[in-house]
């Protein structure tokens, strides 16, 4: 949370002391071969299970991302279990008999003509939120009155604990990535801001919120921070990174995307 | 340490005389200024009787020429002062001081170089940038605040960092690749204000000199250039006081005599108040609001006798941000540097410095449930012994030794609430560097001129600590515990300096040039601009030393009496041990950073044009570079040359200067350079509800094109022999060129299908009014 302040602080200055101004521009940006993007969610909660398989679209063309239809999607397990998937919708494959067990280890593999893409991920054991509470931080918090949600959990001992949260308005989930882990902090009780920045995220009376906490293997945890760095969920212009990157994906032969086995557990508020 | 010093200098001594039979006396003294009885940096003695005969003042303004029996005139000159010559009848060795007197008649004269007049000519060394802190003035700049940093970034082959930032780019080189010395004292972090202003406050300085090529023996650390910054002594004659009062800073001088033509002493020091400005927003999260900075320059001389003399210096800077109380950052510098100068005899010049630098921040935020600070430090003791000898007219050596400790902190987290906050202290780095080097300086002729030396450097990381060792994913394989004090790894490096110059004819010569340089302090930044919490790492067993050749060659030629100078330089770099960072690479607070970088060998290469005028009402340069820098790392690109972040391909500037009479001065600069290379998106897709940027290389892309033109006009008040005045107003960026800060890549607000490149701007027509007052 530290790394946001400071980043925040900076960012704030330039704004307010430099005038700066912002407008839109042309870019020639270049043309790419379509790439698989694969989304896939196992959670210790009932299935079905989806796995979604869609490409990547060049930068003019419209948010319309183009489906992958007719590809084999297998899930299987380390207790033996396996399952091929059917496609539901035109890129949607469901998982109908699998069961998400914290402990196991799950492998994905998706064909798609003579491409074939392996990720392997282990689901960890959930952790419980203590409470939800409100907190203001004034001007720090998304714009207006400042207040946010800080999520307090306790993390089991020993180290290698990695965490998600989804947080939920209104049934509304809000876009940023936050995570958190137990590397400098074992075995304690945790608080973490849900403060989103860049999007506005106002809380008011009466809204209903729900939060998720995920738990992570390492190499999702992996893709999930690298996905923060450069999704805006993290700097403005000031603290751009100067090589951003796709995020690092626990799936093999060059795909986009996730292979995600969580064990999730929620809460939820009224604002008052 | 003295005692080590003298036995190199006795063999030395040995073997340079035993080669010479002839009578020989030496004159030597000092060169220095009429009115304020401070020693000049660069001045010309020659002798006009003999015309090949002739030296230059070391930094300390000391000289010394040997040469046969005879009686001679032999003449000071600087450039900005009346020439002073005397008559010598040289029976036996003798002193003679010079004390110059500033050029009256400003107007004819106004100085765009300290240098002598056919420098650009004669000087061996190439690629060699001195700047007269009274040019600068003149230059219009960002917030009227005169910049030595900004200056220089207007010199060809030095490019600015990007809009408004005082880091600067040296013939390829990456802005940690700089060797910036305030007094001999390292300068780790040279921005005030998030690069907006720099750290020197020009009425502090004395002499400012860039060694962009090759630079001499004495230095080494840093790849790319070297910045000497000598700050002044004060004047040993009378008490002045001299002062600024800017929009957004002010500053105030004094110096004085401490015993008059013995000693004096200089304090000035600067404070921004931009922050009265946020008092006026009606947001409370603005008004109660921190943004300042301050700095200190001191420096005292004394001269015990004729041949001892002693010089203590010292700089200290802060800035201060602070939002809503909530949230406290501070950082800056404190350098401190203690010489002795002794002339051990005529012939033979000894200086010996203790050094002391330091950088930090400090961070301190306050949430109520959460509250904590974060310190960060970098430090360095210096212990340096150089010696010049001056053997004859043909030959001059200099030789000598440094030793450096390095005692680096991380990070450290502290909590002052007992949750929220994981406390943190990443482990401590030690480091010990020595060099030893020698350089002679050989003139057989008129017309050729050789430097060449060799240093050789060492640099050793230290333990008390544990150092980990990584695989190609970056997981730590094992892990080695060092005792203090232990040695954990040594590298050696030799570093070969040559410098040729050849004079074709009074108009022209032709230089070449080959050096090696190594650095072994990194700074890990990753983000678009310099920030005050980037880190410097030492090498160690995962980072190697960065290695530097490089290789130029030039042609010299000035025109119309000296008036025109014009330079061409071509030059070729080969680097090995370059670091860049991995994809998704954590740099903060990140025990295993050295995890998360890559290694590879780079290469820049370029011409370099230059044509300056001197004198005359108008006067200035042009300057033009046609370059290429690039790295090649296994892990980017496939392996592939790729562009680094400060390549660019055409960089130009044009400064003139205009004296309209002897009151006005007008001023302009113009800039322009091809944007820097950066990674932009080839396409997009879908994931976790968003919408992402889909990357396919690394710098693959172009920043717009970034140009600017701004104005100046100094206006000179009445003078009188006990005060003056001046304004002085500048508009930066005159035609308000909505030049890209940064570009990021959003939904359309509007259209939610559409996806829209959105580009920053910083300024756009700042105008500013200071106030100078000298009494």
């Amino acid at each position: 949370m530290k790394r946001h302040i400071l980043k925040f602080t900076i960012e704030a200055v330039f704004i307010f002391l430099f005038f700066s101004c912002e407008k839109v521009i042309e870019i020639d940006l270049n043309i790419s071969e379509p790439k698989i993007v694969i989304e896939s969610e196992i959670s210790n909660q009932p299935g079905p299970y989806t796995v979604r398989l869609t490409e990547t679209v060049n930068f003019r063309e419209e948010n319309a991302f183009p489906t992958l239809s007719k590809a084999t999607v297998r899930i299987y397990d380390d207790a033996g279990n396996t399952e091929t998937l059917t496609e539901t919708i035109t890129g949607f494959y469901n998982a109908n008999a699998i069961q998400g067990t914290p402990g196991r280890t799950y492998t994905l593999e998706v064909t798609t003509g003579e491409n074939t893409y392996k990720a392997v991920s282990t689901m960890p054991p959930p952790v419980n939120i203590d409470t939800l509470t409100v907190e203001n931080t004034g001007s720090f918090g998304p714009a207006g009155n400042g207040e946010t949600i800080n999520v307090q959990f306790t993390d089991p001992t020993g180290k290698n604990n990695y965490y998600r949260f989804v947080l939920i308005i209104n049934g509304i989930e809000q876009d940023g990535v936050f995570i958190d882990n137990d590397e400098l902090q074992d075995g304690e009780i945790k608080n973490l801001l849900l403060t989103n920045y860049s999007e506005n995220t106002k809380l008011n009376t009466g809204d209903y919120v729900t939060v998720l906490l995920q738990t992570l293997d390492k190499s999702t945890y992996e893709y999930f921070r690298t996905l923060r760095q450069i999704s805006g969920s993290e700097g403005g212009p000031m603290e751009q990174s100067t090589s951003p990157a796709n995020p690092i994906s626990n799936i093999n032969n060059g795909a986009l995307g996730y292979f995600n086995t969580c064990a999730v557990t929620s809460k939820s508020i009224i604002i008052p | 340490m003295k005692k080590r010093g003298l036995f190199i200098l006795a063999i030395f001594c040995l073997f340079a005389f035993s080669m010479y039979a002839q009578t020989k006396y030496t004159i030597s003294g000092y060169v220095k200024d009429e009115k304020t009885g401070e020693e000049l940096i660069g001045a010309t003695i020659f002798i006009r009787e003999l015309q090949t005969v002739g030296t230059v003042t070391n930094a300390y303004g000391f000289y010394s020429i040997t040469t046969t029996e005879g009686d001679y005139t032999v003449t000071a000159q600087f450039i900005g002062y009346e020439p002073q010559s005397v008559t010598i009848a040289l029976r036996k060795n003798s002193k003679s001081n010079f004390t110059l007197n500033e050029n009256v008649n400003e107007l004819e004269e106004v100085v765009v170089s300290a240098e002598r007049q056919d420098e650009n000519i004669t000087k061996i060394q190439m690629g060699v940038e001195k700047i007269n802190v009274k040019t600068i003035e003149k230059i219009p700049v960002l917030f009227g605040e005169k910049d030595i940093l900004k200056a220089i970034q207007l010199m060809p082959g030095v490019k600015a960092a990007g809009e408004g930032n005082s880091g600067f780019y040296v013939r390829g080189g990456a802005a940690d690749q700089n060797l910036i010395l305030l007094d001999e004292a390292t300068v780790y972090n040279a921005s005030h204000l998030l690069g907006f202003f720099s750290v020197f406050n020009s009425d502090a300085l004395k002499d400012v000199t860039l060694y962009k090529g090759s630079q001499p023996s004495e230095y080494g650390g840093r790849l790319s250039s070297v910045l000497d910054i000598k700050m002044q002594e004060g004047s040993n004659q009378k008490f002045g006081v001299e002062g600024g009062i800017g929009l957004i800073s002010s500053r105030l001088k004094i110096d004085g005599p401490i015993e008059k033509d013995k000693g004096s002493f200089t304090i000035s020091g600067r404070r921004t108040y931009a922050d009265l400005f946020l008092k006026l927003s009606k947001y409370s999260s603005v008004n109660q609001s921190k943004l300042y900075f301050y700095d200190l320059n001191a420096k005292a001389n004394y001269h015990i006798n004729k041949k001892n003399r002693i010089l203590i210096s010292g700089y200290f800077g802060r800035d201060v941000l602070g939002f809503e109380d909530r949230i406290g950052v501070d950082w800056g510098n404190i350098t401190g540097t203690l010489r002795w100068n002794h002339l051990i005899n005529d012939k033979i010049f000894a200086n010996t410095s203790v050094i002391f630098s330091n950088y930090d921040y400090n961070i301190h935020t306050d949430f109520g449930s959460t509250e904590g600070d974060i310190i960060s430090r970098i430090q360095n003791y210096n212990i340096k012994q150089d010696f010049q000898f001056f053997k004859n007219s043909k030959n001059k050596y200099k030789f000598g030794f440094n030793s450096i400790y390095h005692n680096i902190i991380p990070g450290v987290i502290t909590a002052e609430t007992d949750y929220s906050i994981s406390e943190l202290d990443l482990p401590h780095k030690y480091a010990w560097e020595n060099a030893v080097y020698i350089s002679h300086e050989y003139k057989p002729d008129n017309l050729l001129g050789i430097e060449y030396g060799i240093r050789l450097s060492s640099f050793s990381t230290l333990g008390p600590g544990e150092f980990y060792s990584y695989n190609s994913s970056g997981e730590t394989t094992y892990i080695t515990t060092y005792g203090s004090g232990e040695f954990v790894k040594t590298y050696l490096n030799i570093e070969p300096r040559l410098a040729i110059k050849y004079i074709i004819n009074t108009k022209s010569s032709f230089k070449a040039m080959y050096g090696r340089n190594t650095q072994n302090l990194h700074l890990i930044s990753n983000s678009t601009s310099g920030n005050p919490t980037d880190l410097w790492i030492p090498s160690s067993n995962n980072v190697k030393p960065e290695i530097a050749d490089q290789f130029s060659l030039g042609y010299f030629r000035n025109s119309k009496n000296n008036t025109y100078e014009f330079s061409t330089e071509i030059y070729y770099k080969y680097l090995q041990n370059q670091i860049d960072y991995k994809d998704g690479a954590e740099l903060r607070f990140n025990e295993s950073v050295e995890s998360q970088l890559l290694f590879g060998m780079g290469r820049a290469y370029g011409m370099e044009f230059s044509l300056r005028k001197k004198y005359g009402k108008l006067n200035g340069w042009i300057g033009y570079t046609l370059a290429r820098t690039e790295k090649k790392i296994d892990e980017i690109n496939n392996g592939e040359y790729y562009p680094s972040k400060q390549d660019r391909t055409h960089d130009i500037s044009i400064v003139g200067i205009y004296d309209l009479s002897k009151k006005i001065t007008l001023s302009a600069s113009w800039v322009y350079y091809t944007g820097n290379a950066v990674t932009f998106p080839s396409g997009k897709y879908e994931v976790a509800g968003q919408v992402v940027n889909y990357y396919t290389e690394r710098n693959g892309y172009r920043m717009p094109a970034y140009h600017r033109l701004d104005l100046g006009m100094t206006l000179q008040r009445k003078k009188t022999e006990k005060f003056e005045s001046s304004w002085n107003f500048s508009l930066y960026n005159a035609y308000g060129r909505e030049n890209a800060y940064s570009i990021t890549f959003q939904e359309d607000p509007s259209d939610p299908l559409k996806t829209q490149a959105v580009q920053t701007t910083l300024f756009r027509w700042i105008p500013s009014i200071t106030y100078n007052f000298k009494f």
